[in-house]
């Protein structure tokens, strides 16, 4: 803790004053080139990019396990529990990676929390369900099933315990069919992790009519308030991000995670300075 | 090696978009310009497999050979395999304005599409229900500004007592307390973003692929 505090001290104080000694006059030649090709109003952005690049990686590959350090988002055991119960009722398990593409980074924080899922679901023998909306995330979402199952020593497993399927690449559609399935199949735990729009309430809610236990994802402020009254259990906004690190349990993800927080709290340092700093210079 | 191919490459192309990003020259963009054209071909090749793999799923249906199979199961795939290639064939014959491809799209697709739009109204009534329902101090606070919200939303308020305070703390709620706290969630969001997309490119996160750590 107090490491992380002297290292927010010293980036704020110093890194303004390394930007004034190589580039003074940033805001009065913002558009401008340094070498020709290096744009100079994207200094800051820049030099951000490499702190950031730098923590997480310093991190990542350190030796001591920093899991201690924070809070858990959400408990393993909830998604064992989710999986149990599937198990014991007879009843499959629906997975939904978003409706967005791969490029969202939110899909791919998604698949993260669905490793986790099927894995627990591979131990216990239960039915994954996975109705996808678009063309490029299915076979990913193919892929890291049959990867799972490869690693747990199942490979039977996908073609006799999954139904990853294109469902429709139109929102609506998709979303009718995930409800009439979960109707239809009375699903036992259901988990929508990614990127979703309006079409989120009409999953969650057939999930939940249904007596689907159900594990919520998603990173739209918007989407929120319908993830927190239609769930078991809701992650919001950086929560999805490091959900998936910190269920797999990995050290250097944990310690990414711990990496992610020691910047956000950099930022808010530099917000709390910045805010100051212009209350203090609108009295003179 | 399967696994280290990949990683390989998304660890280089995803340094030098990053970097392409922070250059600006002529063949820096055209680079960007050409490495964005390679997307829609890629979706392209990804079509046919899922096009297979999602009749496979409604064949298993439609021939009783699924996890719990029943007729209603197997009429629903017929009717799909139906509505597919009648999709299909009218749409390679033509898909001008009155066609049959078209027909079907203004009168089913989109009617069909809306209802199930229409729906959410009932979905967000359900969903509220059940969230007010929950006595617990922050469901019942978030209710007090919903009612609130409500109120000087559907001008209401312009017949209650003090209704032009209960309207002057509603927008000041909307427009203060409610962005500080979206932008709160934003920042948050972004830098979980960047962090995400630093573990993949560095190869730390691996979940997406199949591997762990």
């Amino acid at each position: 803790m107090n490491r992380s505090i002297l290292i927010n001290v010293l980036l704020v104080v110093v890194l303004p004053i390394v930007l004034l000694l190589i580039f003074p006059y940033t805001n009065q030649h913002a558009g401008d080139l340094f070498l020709g090709f290096f744009p100079v109003d994207k200094t800051v952005s820049f030099i951000a990019l490499v702190l950031l690049i730098s923590v997480i990686v310093k991190y990542a590959y350190e030796q001591k396990s920093h899991a201690s350090e924070i809070r858990e988002v959400i408990p393993r055991k909830f998604i064992r529990e989710g999986i149990g119960r599937c198990a014991e009722m007879g009843r499959p398990c629906m997975f939904v990676p978003g409706t967005s593409s791969p490029s969202d980074v939110a899909t791919i924080a998604g698949l993260a929390i669905g490793s986790v899922t099927i894995d627990e679901a591979i131990d216990l023998d239960v039915f994954i369900d996975s109705p996808q909306r678009d063309y490029m995330v299915m076979p990913i979402t193919k892929s890291l099933l049959e990867e799972r199952a490869m690693l747990k020593g199942r490979p039977d497993y996908p073609s006799t315990h999954s139904d990853v399927f294109l469902a429709s690449t139109v929102q609506f559609t998709h979303a009718q069919l995930v409800a009439g399935r979960l109707e239809r199949d009375r699903h036992g735990f259901a988990v929508f992790a990614g990127m979703f729009w309006a079409e989120m309430l009409i999953m969650l809610e057939a999930a939940t009519m249904n007596g689907a236990m159900v594990l919520s994802g998603v990173d739209s402020v918007v989407q929120m308030p319908f993830a927190v009254a239609a769930s078991d259990k809701a992650l919001l906004g950086e929560e999805l991000y490091a959900a998936g690190a910190q269920l797999s349990e990995e050290k250097r993800l944990v310690n990414s995670v711990v990496a992610q927080d020691l910047i956000k709290s950099l930022l808010f340092t530099a917000l709390i300075v910045g805010a100051l700093a212009t209350t203090i210079q609108s009295f003179f | 090696m399967q696994r280290n191919i990949p990683l390989f490459l998304v660890f280089i192309l995803g340094i030098i978009y990053v970097l392409l990003t922070f250059i600006e020259t002529s063949w820096s963009e055209g680079a960007v310009r050409l490495a964005s054209s390679w997307a829609p071909l890629l979706s392209m090749w990804a079509i046919v497999p899922a096009t297979y793999v999602t009749l496979a799923s409604y064949g298993r249906r439609l021939t009783k050979r699924d996890r719990n199979p029943t007729t209603q199961k197997a009429i629903l795939a017929g009717v799909t395999y139906v509505a597919f290639f009648t999709m299909l064939i009218s749409g390679l014959k033509s898909n001008a304005e009155g066609s049959l491809f078209d027909w079907m799209f203004r009168n089913i697709q989109i009617p069909v599409t809306s209802t199930m739009f229409s729906l959410l109204t009932f979905y967000i009534a359900s969903a509220a229900y059940r969230a007010f329902r929950v006595s617990r101090a922050h469901t019942s606070l978030l209710m007090v500004f919903a009612v609130l919200v409500m109120v000087t939303n559907t001008g209401m308020h312009t017949y209650i007592p003090f209704g032009q305070y209960w309207n002057e703390f509603s927008t000041w709620f909307l427009m203060t307390g409610n962005v500080a706290a979206k932008r709160a969630i934003l920042i948050g969001v972004a830098v979980g973003m960047l962090a995400t997309n630093i573990r993949i490119i560095f190869g730390i996160e691996r979940s997406w692929m199949g591997g762990g750590a």
